[in-house]
């Protein structure tokens, strides 16, 4: 177990620089160039040679490589072309808003998901099936920005009961926090939760049939016991699998939804950086969130052999 | 008495009970009170506010509520003393000696100095990416702690411009050196301005503070200059990005005052009785450049025929709505001191012409790349031109960028030395140009035009004036540059973009200016 982890660990290592080569020479090829951005409509030619100088611009793009990748190896990631902070801070900064809203998006799907998921299964083809089956259509085809307008509509100007927009972090206290971020977990969760519903029926679905589950019931357990304890344990893989896999794809695309209720995350640094091409920044963001696909990956396939004990890793 | 005097009695009578207060006068407006908190709505996030090294045009907006120059501009973008009490200037016009203002504090508590002059423009020569606009600077002496001297390389307008510029914002030196240490810039602003820093969450929100030991100026207040009276306790400043939802919260009441209204949400707010529009001509212009090393765009008939089939006042409603002003110069209509009659002579639509000019310039419906970008404004324009010349017989296919991608093909002869590849280029100007240098220098020198346009009339025109420093001769050489570019069309300057801010009606005294002149001195709210 512990090798393979370390084996796991050390495949990060190439999935880095594997990414990080890609990456820099993407950005190198898409037309723009930061000075331009820097100085805007007026700058004279002599302007932008300096600053290209000034930031480094002018060697040769190999050469800009070799010097970042050994600064990366050491841990520094540079510093942003904007703000001249350094990108490590950047990321520290914005990462833990992204990673909230990301969690509590999950929350919310997996409340709404699995019960929902686990009734319908239960109840197949009956009425209930199909509502939850045609609510769940319904949400997968929704695009979170819609339903982030209509719940800004409904909960902050109609009823005017949660914020417009906005952050706040913890340490204004739990209730504030919760009461900024509701929304967009709301917006994104919502989105997640239907998709999840349809797979959590359809693996309880396969399983509800199965003789165990037939075993526990004619034992005389509860039948919230054998729904919950033995059927969804066993349809819990593919689950887990797909929230492992949201919670990766969340990080990235919350950027819809942290520009519309203004919440300074990853998603909002990387797509300005993208744009005003502040390179140090979109290599350094996308290096960090392929690190935490990769861990959640792995976590993933670790919690496996939690759910299934004939799953061994050696 | 006479009747005469009588008369002449009932006459003084008359005109006391006119001006004596509780007589029949009007109403006064009310007085300005102490006191709240202005939120205002910023249209982006405020990357860095260091002067020495940051362009961020959001960022320079905050910094003048911080920060102040040794000169500023005025309402109507004239110089005006600031930091500096007086200056003079030596007869060569080599010279200058600024007599500073004394008693000034900075926000730290140390007191302002020839010193912290002298070290800013000093760091600016070395850091800024602006620098070029200090290059005549040769030498700078501190007299005594309330007099600095500036030397210059050559004689020239575009000094004391310069030095009025937002980058030119003084630090003091004590403190900015500490940071520039700690972090390589600086993160804290501490200026002398009438609001400072008390706390700011990067992407989340600036909080300024009133700086208690301020001393206004005595002049009036006008724009940048004169008196700043900070009536606020806060200014609260949100960066919220999205155009809808910082309207929205505008009018649902969660900030007081939002920049940047695009043209198309202002009707719908001047609707809501609580709630203030104000649009004034902005002095940022949209123009077209011309490839001049492409035919048919390096014919000068091809040129004029574009300018002429374009309707302005269309184009205005189009895309901004009508909140434009039509403008065929480089000269903004918000910069009345430098418009001569000759400004207001501009492209009139003229089919017969057209007609005419495109059989000269043999041009037989091919069709011109029109290099523009993908933001919601460069679209309309982009669009409306498209059909307006499509009715005029040119065919022009539209080459659609993301925005830094544009740049860089609209730039490419600064930025990789190549001529272009497009026919016509879309400019958006952005950005602040207080001296008609940055705009017929900037825009139209040989050395500078990005279609790479040459004319050595022209030339000469725009390096003459940018020596002399007489300002009516400035203004004629300026008036005659405008009738070449009229006459050769290198570029055509569309309209004048217009500048529209909204606040809530509890908002008083508000001033709305060029988009780099947000001033929340002088506002106070009646709540």
């Amino acid at each position: 177990m512990k090798l393979y982890i370390a084996r796991r660990l050390a495949g990060l290592l190439f999935v880095w620089v594997a990414i990080a080569t890609v990456v820099f020479s993407l950005l190198r090829f898409i037309p723009g160039d930061p000075a331009i951005v820097l100085l805007g409509s007026e700058a004279t030619p002599q302007q932008l040679e300096e600053l290209r100088v000034q930031l480094g611009l002018t060697r040769s793009v190999p050469a800009q490589f070799v010097e970042w990748m050994t600064h990366v190896l050491r841990g520094d990631l540079g510093s942003s072309l904007l703000s001249r902070r350094p990108v490590v801070d950047e990321i520290q900064e914005r990462l833990p808003r992204s990673l909230e809203l990301a969690a509590l998006a999950t929350i919310v799907s997996l409340l709404i998901a699995i019960p929902s998921g686990v009734i319908a299964a239960v109840r197949r083809g009956t009425v209930w099936d199909q509502g939850f089956l045609s609510i769940a259509l319904f949400g997968i085809c929704i695009p979170s920005f819609v339903l982030a307008l209509l719940l800004i509509f409904l909960f902050s100007v109609e009823l005017r009961w949660l914020p417009l927009r906005g952050y706040r972090p913890w340490s204004d206290g739990l209730l504030v926090w919760l009461r900024y971020l509701t929304l967009p977990a709301l917006a994104y969760g919502l989105v997640q939760a239907a998709e999840l519903a349809r797979m959590t029926r359809s693996a309880m679905v396969e399983i509800v049939g199965l003789d165990f589950v037939r075993t526990a019931r004619s034992k005389g357990l509860a039948e919230r016991t054998v729904l919950y304890r033995h059927a969804l344990r066993n349809a819990l893989i593919p689950i887990v699998t797909l929230v492992g896999i949201n919670l990766g794809v969340l990080l990235t695309s919350t950027v819809v939804i942290e520009y519309i209720f203004g919440i300074p995350g990853i998603g909002s640094l990387l797509v300005d950086a993208i744009r005003n091409r502040d390179y140090p920044v979109v290599q350094g963001v996308i290096l960090a969130i392929a690190t935490i696909y990769t861990i959640l990956n792995l976590l993933v396939d670790l919690s496996y052999a939690y759910l299934d004990p004939r799953i061994r890793y050696g | 008495m006479s009747q005469q005097m009588a008369r002449a009695v009932l006459a003084m009578l008359l005109l006391l009970s006119v001006t004596v207060p509780g007589g029949w006068t009007a109403p006064v407006a009310a007085q300005p009170k102490k006191g709240g908190i202005l939120r205002v709505g910023l249209y982006n996030d405020v990357t860095s506010m260091d002067p020495g090294t940051s362009t961020n045009v959001p960022g320079i907006r905050v910094r003048n509520q911080i920060y102040e120059t040794l000169l500023a501009w005025d309402k109507d973008i004239n110089l005006q003393p600031m930091l500096a009490d007086h200056y003079d200037v030596s007869a060569d016009g080599l010279t200058y000696t600024f007599a500073l203002r004394r008693g000034v504090k900075f926000h730290d508590g140390s007191a302002f100095s020839a010193e912290d002059v002298k070290f800013t423009f000093e760091r600016l020569l070395k850091v800024s990416p602006r620098k070029s606009n200090l290059a005549m600077i040769e030498q700078i002496d501190v007299v005594d702690p309330h007099t600095v001297r500036f030397r210059l390389k050559q004689a020239g307008p575009l000094f004391l411009q310069g030095v009025a510029l937002w980058f030119s914002q003084i630090t003091p030196k004590q403190n900015t050196e500490q940071q520039l240490q700690k972090h390589g810039q600086i993160l804290e602003p501490v200026g002398t301005g009438p609001y400072k820093v008390a706390d700011w969450k990067r992407g989340q929100e600036i909080r300024l503070v009133r700086f208690g030991d301020y001393i206004p100026r005595p002049e009036p207040a006008s724009g940048l200059a004169g008196q700043k009276i900070a009536y606020l306790d806060e200014v609260l400043y949100v960066p919220i990005k999205d155009n809808k939802i910082r309207m929205l919260s505008l009018e649902q009441g969660e900030v007081d005052y939002v920049q940047q209204v695009p043209p198309e949400e202002a009707e719908r707010l001047a609707s809501d009785p609580a709630i203030e529009v104000k649009s004034v001509p902005g002095t940022n212009w949209s123009a077209l450049y011309f490839n001049a090393t492409l035919k048919p765009t390096s014919s000068k008939a091809m040129r004029q025929a574009i300018a002429l089939s374009i309707d302005y006042d269309e184009l205005n409603k189009a895309a901004f709505w009508g909140r434009g002003t039509v403008n065929n110069s480089l000269i903004p209509e918000a910069q009345a001191a430098w418009r001569t009659p000759e400004h207001k002579v501009g492209f009139k639509p003229d089919p017969q012409r057209v007609k005419r000019l495109l059989q000269e310039a043999g041009y037989q419906g091919e069709e011109l790349i029109f290099q523009t970008s993908n933001e919601p404004v460069y679209d309309l324009i982009a669009q409306n031109l498209q059909a307006q010349l499509k009715r005029a017989g040119i065919n022009i296919k539209l080459n659609v960028l993301e925005s830094a991608a544009h740049g860089a093909s609209l730039y490419i002869r600064s930025s990789q030395n190549k001529a272009p590849t497009w026919h016509i280029g879309l400019l958006v100007s952005m950005a602040f140009r207080p001296d008609p240098d940055m705009h017929y220098y900037t825009r139209g020198h040989s050395s500078a035009h990005v279609g790479l346009w040459k004319n050595p009339g022209y030339d000469a025109l725009v390096e003459k004036a940018r020596a002399v420093q007489n300002f009516s001769e400035r203004r004629r050489l300026y008036a005659q540059a405008h009738k070449l570019l009229l006459e050769e069309v290198p570029f055509i300057v569309l309209l004048d973009e217009p500048y529209i801010d909204a606040y809530r009606k509890s908002v008083k005294g508000a001033q709305v200016l060029d988009p780099h002149m947000d001033i929340f001195w002088g506002v106070w709210l009646a709540k």
